[in-house]
């Protein structure tokens, strides 16, 4: 009996000490990522990850949330001193938290990979450090992303087009005659504070169109030709609701609300920042994604006769300055990285954000002339193309991530202050922002 | 002699009274007075994310005074805590005297009335949101029937400030009602039954018996709603996210964007602490009411 309870023992202790040695041993990263729409993001992650744990025996424990859950969450951890290893974050944030010192230098991956990456993309992501006064590539920018414009074919037909016009006049125009003649409000886009790119996002391409530039050689311009640009951005971000061809809930709408409303057909077009709207359709309704819908390309030239610029963005993957394994989230960056892994990662996520490569645009999925959304879309990167302005500098995606555009569109639309009222109180708003930095 | 015997007993189980005490003293110590100062230190540096605090004096203070949205939210806490507070609590006691009197059915009605407060927060929030949404929402649908326009109920400051008010009164005002219900019960049916042999009217047996009687716990009530009231976060955020234009934030959220948007701790303690004066005379009304009437 005695020597039954000693072997026991002992057989306890020795696995009491190899499991320990095991998890001493076990190499692992903490991976936090945005799964917010679609079964397929989840499981083209999984996929990922599950491929990276195989090769590299690195155990991934990842979480998924909603893009802000996300960013309250890494801006909580960060603070904490618990981060995780790799994560996402809004591009805004990116450049906050980039300008407070608070994320890894990745210059080494940037350089193994930008030779194939978009320069627009690349460009995003050099950001300024105050900590050190000096810019450096402070994420990993593995998803692009455009304002997508997305609209009913049938509409635009009843209103006697057999396509859409090309110059902008035209192209708006072709919308509220459709109005007319179907009664469906011509378009919708969020003026609410519950949503989030939706709402600052057109602002600023409307602000491009009509010839502004807020932010020039990495200094804000107040002056003349730009407050002009603003008050008209203002004035045709909100004209479509104030004269009644907007649903009228735009003034309540958080981000999924547009996708709803195209989806239902509660109006005719509307300006998306991916492509889950044809998504939707190529799931639910096959039949309206090739034939009663379509994306279109931006029209040009713009309001004042002139080619403008189309607004990129980027999804950032970011490892925190005081991530806990951080050679294991490079190791797994590079993984994510690498063209055979990254090819099959963003066409698992179904064309909700274009691939950063270019070689993989001209994969037959992102380079089908026949593809009415995917294809028109795709365009938007090979045109004039530059970056949102709130990746050029602190105080302005600062400003963004107040809600400053959309405080201005609510003070036009629902306050009902003149455009120019409301351009002034935003220069003045921005001038504050940037003067810290 | 009683005296001397208690201190000596102190003296001697002193030890196992602490040990006692220890578990909840560490965490009192722990979560309500080390963040309460670091909040209060906070405030008083420049603490954004990342940075190691630096003191600034009332230099953030200075800077909320200035900033509209904080002014704006200042205000709308004074109005959701004012008019929800009062509206609330003044509509729970009459419910309550309501509820005090025997008819036939009290029981379910008693039970239906409860199931606001029972009703999980969010869930009710969301659904709060649908039945108002302009476009689909089953208020809209109905006002065109009756010959009115559809109306934004989230989109604009004066309906959205409305009806964040009426969810935090339809929520609340039971719980209430219940505390109340229970003072009422506390008032001897025999000190009503002389004053109607004295022949005392309905509104007199409310405004010389009920009222005296109840106005202890009423007090009480009011100072605990308030402070709860002050606190809130979820409602706003989840009804209007701080919208129209960031016109129906209160503290609670302009905090929230402050420390989780922006990163900027230090503001987000300010916003809390501008509040600590007034916060802390409440609490200490409420705790100098409770001593007298339990010591009374």
């Amino acid at each position: 009996m005695k020597v039954f309870r000693s072997v026991s023992i002992a057989m306890a202790l020795l696995l009491v000490l190899v499991t320990a040695t095991g998890a001493l041993a076990q190499r692992k990263l903490a991976l936090w990522w945005t799964v917010e729409y679609s079964a397929e993001e989840k499981a083209a992650l999984e996929a990922i990850v599950n491929d990276f744990q195989k090769e590299t025996g690195i155990k991934v424990e990842w979480s998924g949330y909603s893009s802000t859950d996300l960013w309250a969450k890494v801006m909580a951890g960060i603070e904490a001193g618990n981060p995780p290893d790799v994560s996402q974050v809004l591009s805004h944030s990116l450049v906050l938290l980039a300008d407070r010192g608070l994320l890894a230098d990745v210059s080494d991956l940037i350089e193994k990979y930008k030779g194939d990456m978009i320069p627009a993309g690349v460009e995003a992501s050099y950001l300024l450090n105050s900590k050190t006064g000096k810019r450096s590539y402070y994420c990993i920018p593995w998803g692009l992303y455009t304002l997508t414009i997305n609209y009913w074919t049938t509409d635009i037909k009843k209103a006697g087009y057999d396509k859409l016009p090309t110059d902008w006049q035209g192209f708006w125009g072709a919308f509220e005659k459709a109005q007319t003649v179907t009664g469906i409000p011509a378009t919708g886009w969020s003026l609410s504070d519950r949503a989030e790119f939706d709402v600052s996002w057109p602002v600023e391409q409307f602000i491009m169109a009509f010839g502004g530039q807020l932010i020039r050689d990495g200094k804000l311009d107040v002056g003349a030709e730009n407050r002009k640009a603003v008050i008209e951005a203002l004035k045709f971000h909100t004209k479509w609701y104030l004269e009644n061809k907007a649903p009228k809930g735009v003034t309540e709408w958080g981000d999924p609300d547009n996708n709803m409303n195209l989806q239902t057909h509660k109006m005719s077009i509307t300006l998306n920042a991916t492509l889950s709207i044809p998504r939707w359709f190529y799931d639910k309704e096959r039949d309206k994604y090739f034939n009663e819908t379509a994306s279109a390309n931006y029209p040009q030239p713009g309001p004042l006769g002139k080619p403008y610029p189309v607004l990129t963005n980027i999804y950032p993957m970011i490892i925190p300055a005081n991530a806990p394994n951080p050679k294991e989230a490079k190791a797994f960056a590079d993984f994510f990285m690498q063209k055979k892994n990254y090819d099959k990662y963003i066409q698992g996520l179904e064309a909700r954000f274009f691939p950063m490569y270019k070689s993989t645009f001209d994969n037959p999925y992102f380079a089908n002339p026949k593809d009415p959304h995917i294809f028109p879309s795709r365009q938007h990167f090979f045109g004039p193309a530059a970056p949102v302005n709130w990746m050029l500098h602190p105080g302005y995606a600062k400003f963004v991530i107040g809600h400053g555009w959309h405080k201005m569109v609510s003070r036009v639309a629902v306050d009902k202050w003149s455009p120019e009222r409301a351009a002034d109180e935003a220069l003045e708003s921005l001038k504050r922002a940037v003067e810290r930095y | 002699m009683g005296s001397a015997r208690k201190r000596e007993g102190w003296g001697r189980d002193a030890w196992k009274s602490y040990l006692f005490v220890l578990p909840f003293l560490a965490l009192f110590l722990s979560f309500i007075v080390y963040p309460l100062l670091s909040e209060v230190y906070y405030s008083f540096t420049r603490y954004e994310i990342g940075l190691s605090p630096r003191f600034v004096g009332l230099k953030n203070f200075v800077g909320l005074a200035h900033d509209s949205d904080y002014r704006q939210s200042v205000i709308n806490t004074l109005i959701y805590v004012g008019v929800g507070v009062n509206v609330k609590l003044v509509l729970s006691l009459f419910v309550a005297m309501f509820f005090n009197r025997d008819f036939r059915g009290r029981s379910l009605v008693q039970a239906l009335f409860l199931l606001p407060w029972a009703a999980a927060t969010i869930s009710s929030l969301l659904s709060f949101r649908w039945m108002l949404d302009t476009d689909f929402g089953v208020l809209n649908a109905l006002l065109p029937m009756l010959g009115f326009q559809k109306i934004q109920w989230l989109g604009q400051y004066s309906t959205a400030m409305g009806i964040i008010l009426m969810y935090h009164i339809w929520k609340y005002l039971p719980f209430w009602t219940l505390i109340f219900l229970s003072g009422l019960k506390g008032i001897p049916p025999d000190v009503y039954e002389a004053a109607k042999v004295d022949g005392a009217a309905p509104l007199q047996l409310l405004r010389w018996i009920t009222l005296p009687m109840i106005k202890g716990l009423y007090i009480v009530c009011t100072l605990i709603s308030v402070i709860w009231t002050m606190g809130d976060f979820i409602t706003v955020y989840l009804l209007t996210g701080g919208g129209p234009g960031q016109s129906t934030n209160v503290l609670a959220t302009i905090a929230y964007r402050f420390a989780f948007r922006f990163g900027e701790f230090d503001n987000a303690s300010a916003c809390f602490v501008f509040l600590f004066p007034v916060m802390i005379v409440l609490i200490l009304l409420v705790v100098r009411k409770l001593e007298a009437s339990t010591y009374a």
